[in-house]
């Protein structure tokens, strides 16, 4: 089930998209606040795997989407020489986030119970969600992009197709790494423990490689980058993944493929043709909703995809 | 509204810096806690994974649960299935 908040985050991101257009992100980003604190709380008050996997799983994704999805452009309009490196060091969070939750939770757990570790989560994020909401600033009064409906001559751009091919295919990929790389860990025959420390390696490797990989994009081609990182971490799968069998190896490799596993992230919202791509997309929507047609297919064929595999 | 927002150029050249560096933090902020947060989930699922053979639900999500999670892991050793077989034969075993 470790895809279910990813899979569901993307069935709302349309959602959230209409919304936010119509609203303004200061009514959805709560709204996501509230929706995701909420599902954290109530799993902790659930008595079955079934109530876990709705409050846990669906809420938390949910807000998930509500939260992250009217955030996504906002970078692209304070920086522009320098917007890898902005969007490697926002993006860092997830890593920083990631080893401390994945280390403190354990803690947590063994100190006070399941419950009291997800009220925590909580609250923890209800604080830091609302604090990040109110200080951020869009420059949309400045820049006063074109109400075009969709440009269908944009898919119709072989680069286009081609750009959301490699976001599509590098997103099974990624999931496919993120979730189950800790249950490898366990076949091979890892302690449980350590097991889980993988989770934070692979976070600390996010943490560190998003800004590095956000500087060398900046310095040279971006599209150049991103091509070499995704070979990298093919050919890393093959020659670390499947023959490894030490810890330290799994260590190493979740280290670096923590690095480079969510580049397509950072390209899409960085290179300048993505960036015009995913705004006339997914930013400025449309009347007619039939711009969302490929990307919610995509979407949507993933997340099924990760569903079948939680 | 920050006073520095309204007097900074008023272009649709992105100024590289400024109040951007703050939006930077807060991205961060939320990065930190929506994607790093589902880092909870997966320990929990993993936790639980471990502990489903030897523990009762309801033991292990009352609040006043008192199993230690060290005591659940290693019964958990004990009752994992594939502790003892080959990697390529347990890697090929559905998980969860």
């Amino acid at each position: 089930v470790g895809g279910f908040n990813f899979a569901f985050a993307m069935i709302v991101a349309p959602l959230v998209t209409v919304l936010t257009h119509r609203f303004g992100k200061f009514v959805t980003m709560p709204t996501g606040i509230a929706i995701q604190t909420s599902g954290y709380i109530a799993a902790g008050f659930v008595d079955s795997i079934g109530q876990l996997m709705i409050t846990q799983g669906i809420l938390v994704g949910v807000g998930i989407g509500f939260i992250y999805v009217p955030s996504l452009p906002i970078l692209s309009q304070w920086f522009e020489a320098r917007r890898s490196l902005a969007n490697g060091i926002a993006s860092a969070g997830s890593g920083f986030g990631g080893a401390l939750f994945a280390w403190t939770t354990g803690a947590i757990i063994d100190a006070f119970g399941l419950q009291w570790a997800l009220c925590a989560t909580g609250l923890i994020t209800f604080f830091l969600t609302a604090i990040a909401t109110s200080l951020l600033r869009d420059r949309n009064k400045y820049i006063r992009p074109p109400q075009l409906a969709l440009d269908t001559s944009l898919l119709k751009k072989y680069e286009v197709q081609l750009l959301l091919a490699w976001s599509f295919v590098s997103m099974l990929g990624y999931i496919t790494l993120l979730f189950s790389l800790s249950d490898f860990a366990l076949s091979i025959g890892t302690s449980p423990q350590r097991a889980t420390d993988i989770i934070g390696f692979l976070n600390i490797g996010t943490a560190v490689g998003r800004p590095i990989i956000g500087i060398a994009s900046d310095k040279s081609n971006r599209i150049d980058v991103a091509l070499a990182l995704t070979l990298i971490c093919g050919l890393s799968c093959f020659a670390f993944w499947i023959p490894v069998q030490s810890y330290g190896l799994l260590v190493f490799f979740s280290l670096l493929a923590g690095a480079i596993l969510g580049v397509f992230w950072m390209v899409n919202r960085t290179s300048k043709m993505t960036s015009e791509v995913l705004f006339k997309l997914t930013i400025q929507l449309p009347r007619r909703s039939d711009r969302s047609a490929l990307k919610s297919l995509a979407s949507k064929i993933y997340s099924l995809y990760s569903l079948c595999r939680g | 509204m920050p006073a520095t927002f309204d007097t900074e150029e008023a272009s649709a050249v992105p100024p590289d810096g400024g109040y951007g560096w703050v939006c930077v933090v807060s991205l961060f902020l939320v990065n930190f806690s929506t994607w790093g947060a589902v880092a909870v989930r997966k320990v929990i699922n993993h936790l639980r994974s471990l502990t489903i053979a030897t523990t009762s639900l309801t033991a292990r999500l009352s609040p006043s649960a008192s199993i230690s999670r060290t005591t659940c892991v290693l019964n958990a050793i004990l009752a994992q299935p594939t502790w003892s077989t080959p990697s390529w034969a347990a890697s090929t075993l559905p998980s969860r």
